[in-house]
């Protein structure tokens, strides 16, 4: 199973049939959810039903390599999409009150566990298998 | 500040917060230190603050253009989880450490703030807090929690997260590890900060971000749903 093949395209031609499959994809998925009556899950389905489109795509054919730089490309500016929502949470948090210290604790408590925990177990659980094949393994860190 | 012509108010809308973001993103280029997210958040209250622009109006006619965008990004993160190479990973373990990074992800923020006697919205907005922002809004939807609530703990717990990370991974000498970290518990603030650490580590976190969102967007309703929260 190939994950992406080199076909060059322009980059602005690569942004177009990129933005033209997103939309494709998701406004398909609005219908579709409206028909069957769960218009909020629209995005979510549209994500999954990309999702396995270009899994579909990628076990055909492999996946082009302008997709991943297009899609790249775009993420970077991804927060563009949420600035609005995002200035209305920066203004919430003036408005929290009596929940401010809890819902502050509550999130440094529950990212920081993770993300230390998630961190040895990865570490332990990659590395077991370095020792085992570590040929195999240093040639795919350099290719991931 | 107030508009006759809904046309244009969404155009002043658009306009404002394009500003606002590319303003941010020249910011950030220049000043490495500065997090671009949070830079552009400020300039969209300042710049409504000098225009003496209500923040509920100016969203109001933002929404209808934003919804879309923000759905049409979820959707664009099935391209680098598509995209992922397998080739060499230990798969198992890889999907078991997912699966974990989800329900813990979930769960653990959730019954913090059950713990701490924080309202019922608060409580159902932490069953994002682990997922990126487009895909966590749409869950935020989904099970009908606060969207700007949902927003502030899923930007604060990825900064908090971006920036203790390299304290926290002192012993951790594998960038693969630290990326994976990275993106399964602080997301999009993560990934920036693992792009820093190393390409590797990037690229694993980006793999964390995406598959923590499209598993956490799958279970996370069916399950809020099935206990009627």
């Amino acid at each position: 199973m190939k994950s992406t093949h080199s076909a060059h395209l322009p980059l602005w031609l690569a942004l177009i049939l990129t933005l033209t499959m997103v939309i494709v994809v998701r406004e398909s998925a609005v219908i579709i959810c409206q028909l069957a009556g769960i218009e909020k899950a629209a995005n979510i389905v549209g994500l999954v039903a990309m999702f396995f489109i270009l899994m579909a795509w990628r076990l055909l054919k492999g996946l082009p390599s302008w997709l991943t730089q297009a899609s790249n490309t775009l993420l970077v500016d991804s927060g563009f999409a949420f600035l609005p929502v995002s200035a209305g949470a920066g203004l919430l948090l003036f408005a929290l009150g009596d929940e401010l210290w809890g819902v502050m604790l509550t999130m440094i408590i529950s990212t920081l566990i993770p993300l230390w925990g998630l961190a040895i177990l990865a570490n332990r659980w990659l590395n077991h298998d370095v020792s085992i094949d570590s040929t195999t393994v240093e040639e795919h860190k350099g290719q991931l | 500040m107030t508009f006759d012509n809904v046309f244009v108010a969404t155009f002043a809308a658009i306009l404002l917060t394009l500003t606002a973001h590319v303003t941010a993103r020249v910011l950030a280029r220049k000043l490495s230190w500065l997090p671009m997210v949070i830079t552009a958040l400020a300039l969209v209250l300042l710049f409504l603050f000098i225009l003496q622009w209500d923040y509920n109006d100016y969203y109001d006619v933002a929404k209808p253009v934003f919804d879309h965008l923000l759905g049409y990004v979820t959707v664009l993160l099935a391209v680098p989880l598509a995209a992922m190479n397998f080739k060499g990973l230990p798969v198992k373990k890889l999907t078991l450490i997912v699966i974990l990074a989800s329900v813990v992800g979930a769960l653990l923020p959730m019954s913090l703030a059950y713990l701490f006697a924080l309202s019922h919205d608060t409580i159902l907005a932490f069953a994002t807090r682990s997922v990126t922002t487009p895909i966590g809004l749409s869950v935020a939807d989904l099970i009908k929690a606060p969207l700007a609530m949902a927003n502030l703990i899923i930007i604060v717990s990825g900064l908090i997260g971006g920036t203790l990370a390299r304290f926290l991974f002192r012993g951790i000498d594998d960038d693969r590890a630290k990326g994976l970290a990275l993106g399964l518990a602080a997301h999009a603030f993560g990934t920036v900060e693992a792009w820093q650490i190393s390409h590797t580590a990037g690229r694993y976190a980006a793999f964390g971000l995406a598959v923590n969102g499209l598993v956490t967007a799958v279970w996370v309703p069916i399950f809020i749903s099935a206990l009627s929260i």
